[in-house]
């Protein structure tokens, strides 16, 4: 394929793609020298961290249709863990970093274990009551976690000697953790793993009876999206430098499943400008203090009214016409189950 | 050679007996037809065959092994495919990736050698394409590959489920009700269908409800009302027998 000779003489789409990608490579690798202001530069990193959260929980949600409404649980895990080892145990950040994405992975294994015949509301009633539990752990088990005093002085990791403190340092870590869930997705959704993540989605006990264990899929599913969660989160406590039970509640995990709404559930490139949209929103509304957190719901309330797949819905304009028609009654066959 | 045998399978949901102590084999390459009155129990079968139910009482035997209580997706894995009768496609979809779909259990690696583009996965990726290409062009949906699956008419529909089950490369083949709701010219077809891939070496077992389609293609015939079965044989005999007729049309008071 890559060596199609009649590529030779016309423009192929690789070439014609490749020199945009390259400009876009170019101005996201040099954007932190160009944003002076540390604020902004905050902003811009802080959506990193929504995008590696967004497009985990688009692989849970999005791909397989398994609604969790506990991400920031999977994010917390990562960051505490990183937290506890690197100011309590001095370990020094990149164990810890790797034991924090194991960690979340594996507590998200045995999510996925016990919510396997769980669906839909359930599940997602299911999700939140176990971030909560895992919030109000935090919260209580004052001798190892300090509760709600947080964790202070978080230590930035080391690389090579070098500290990596400075807010174009944590850019960089965050960009490339951003670079890897989304080329992770994007595998995911084009690799026979993926299809059958789509196929347990859309038509569970068909996927069964064609050989796939739906059993192992959810639980796949729900580890992967929890173990970058678990790795966005073990990079955002050094960020922070200070992290408490608050900075995971279940607002935060509202918060995510809103960018994939926002973006498209589903749709990798969606729900990462999703994230970066809801992130800038809320800081641009900052300005209207009291009313910030209304308008903002309003805006939401707006954009399911008029764009209820989101802004980059994955199903199409086909699939969205049928949908109408099935409503109204003309479609044939059962109309598309809707993905939570 | 007997392939599948059902010996004495029963399932009772809470105090409603669907399927009494059913007991029958299907040999190797034949299509075998299932048919009784609406309610009989015919689909519980099926799903008692494929691993969608578990039966509470007997035992079921497929390729020399014993099957019962083994989840659909291990049964699937050792060559039991199957339609349904209120079409289960993954609606969002195009046909082609629900017929890969269908090729699941053919593929070892699932993820990493996409990750890594191996070369070799690439070449297993292009070989489940062709075969994908071959399938469709045997329930004549070739040229729809691109479309969603759900937003294909009724009939197309139930030719993609057969086509994702033949994708499996299975060695028996469950087909629930593949005619209904078919016009005569859209069951023409499917015959020939069902004929192609019998002749390709599968063994079928179908529940239809239309009797020339049975006809037409079951050498053998299995009749079940109320969970049991009454009649096991050729479909003349069926015709002549009483209790199939007692069945179908009532019996006299």
């Amino acid at each position: 394929m890559m060596n199609n000779p009649a590529s030779d003489t016309a423009v192929s789409p690789h070439q014609s793609r490749a020199l945009p990608i390259a400009l876009a490579t170019a101005a996201l690798l040099v954007l932190p020298w160009l944003v002076t202001n540390d604020y902004y530069l905050r902003i811009i990193v802080l959506s990193g961290f929504y995008i590696v959260l967004a497009v985990s929980l688009n692989i849970t949600t999005g791909f397989t249709g398994l609604l969790s409404v506990g991400h920031a649980a999977f994010f917390g895990i990562g960051a505490y863990i990183t937290a506890l080892l690197t100011v309590g145990a001095e370990w020094s950040f990149w164990p810890a970093f790797l034991l924090s994405a194991a960690a979340s992975a594996a507590v998200g294994a045995a999510l996925g274990f016990v919510s396997i015949r769980l669906r839909g509301d359930y599940l997602a009633i299911a999700t939140i009551c176990f971030a909560e539990v895992l919030r109000l752990l935090a919260l209580n088990w004052i001798s190892v976690t300090r509760g709600p005093m947080g964790v202070p002085g978080i230590p930035a990791p080391r690389l090579f000697g070098v500290s990596l403190d400075s807010q174009q340092a944590f850019y960089y870590l965050i960009g490339v953790a951003v670079v890897l869930v989304i080329y992770t997705a994007h595998v995911i959704q084009a690799s026979p793993f993926g299809r059958a993540l789509f196929a347990l989605r859309d038509n569970e006990m068909a996927a069964e009876a064609m050989g796939i264990d739906t059993r192992l899929y959810k639980v796949a599913a729900f580890t992967t999206g929890a173990m970058f969660a678990g790795l966005a989160g073990s990079l955002y406590a050094p960020w922070l430098t200070f992290i408490s039970p608050d900075n995971f509640s279940y607002l935060e995990s509202v918060m995510i499943l809103c960018m994939l709404i926002v973006g498209g559930l589903g749709n990798i490139w969606g729900v990462a400008f999703g994230a970066v949209l809801l992130t800038f929103s809320l800081e641009i509304l900052r300005p209207f203090e009291t009313f910030r957190m209304a308008i903002y719901g309003a805006l939401l309330v707006a954009l399911m009214i008029y764009r209820p797949q989101g802004l980059f819905g994955n199903l199409g304009w086909k699939a969205l016409r049928q949908n109408i028609g099935s409503r109204f009654g003309k479609g044939r066959g059962p109309a598309r189950e809707p993905t939570p | 050679m007997t392939l599948f045998q059902v010996g004495g399978v029963g399932k009772r949901f809470g105090g409603l007996v669907a399927v009494d102590g059913v007991s029958f084999s299907i040999a190797a390459g034949e299509v075998l037809g299932i048919i009784g009155p609406n309610g009989a129990g015919k689909t519980t079968l099926f799903n008692l065959m494929t691993g969608l139910l578990k039966p509470t009482q007997g035992d079921i035997v497929f390729r020399g092994e014993s099957i019962g209580g083994r989840r659909p997706s291990q049964i699937a894995a050792r060559g039991m495919a199957r339609t349904f009768q209120n079409i289960r496609l993954f609606n969002s979809l195009t046909v082609m990736d629900n017929v890969l779909v269908g090729g699941h259990t053919q593929l070892g690696d699932k993820f990493w050698g996409a990750f890594f583009h191996t070369k070799a996965f690439q070449r297993q990726q292009e070989n489940l394409r062709k075969e994908a290409e071959r399938v469709l062009r045997i329930v004549s949906l070739d040229d729809k590959r691109d479309d969603l699956a759900g937003s294909l008419p009724y009939g197309a529909q139930r030719r993609l489920e057969i086509a994702r089950a033949l994708m499996s490369k299975p060695t028996l083949l469950l087909l629930d009700e593949p005619a209904a709701g078919m016009n005569t010219g859209e069951r023409a077809g499917l015959i020939e269908t069902i004929r192609t891939i019998q002749a390709s070496g599968l063994t079928l077992a179908l529940i239809e409800h239309d009797m020339k389609f049975i006809m037409s293609l079951c050498e053998r015939i299995v009749v079940i009302d109320h969970g049991q079965k009454i009649f096991d044989g050729t479909p003349e005999g069926a015709k002549a027998d009483r209790r199939v007729i007692e069945a179908y049309l009532g019996a006299e008071e």
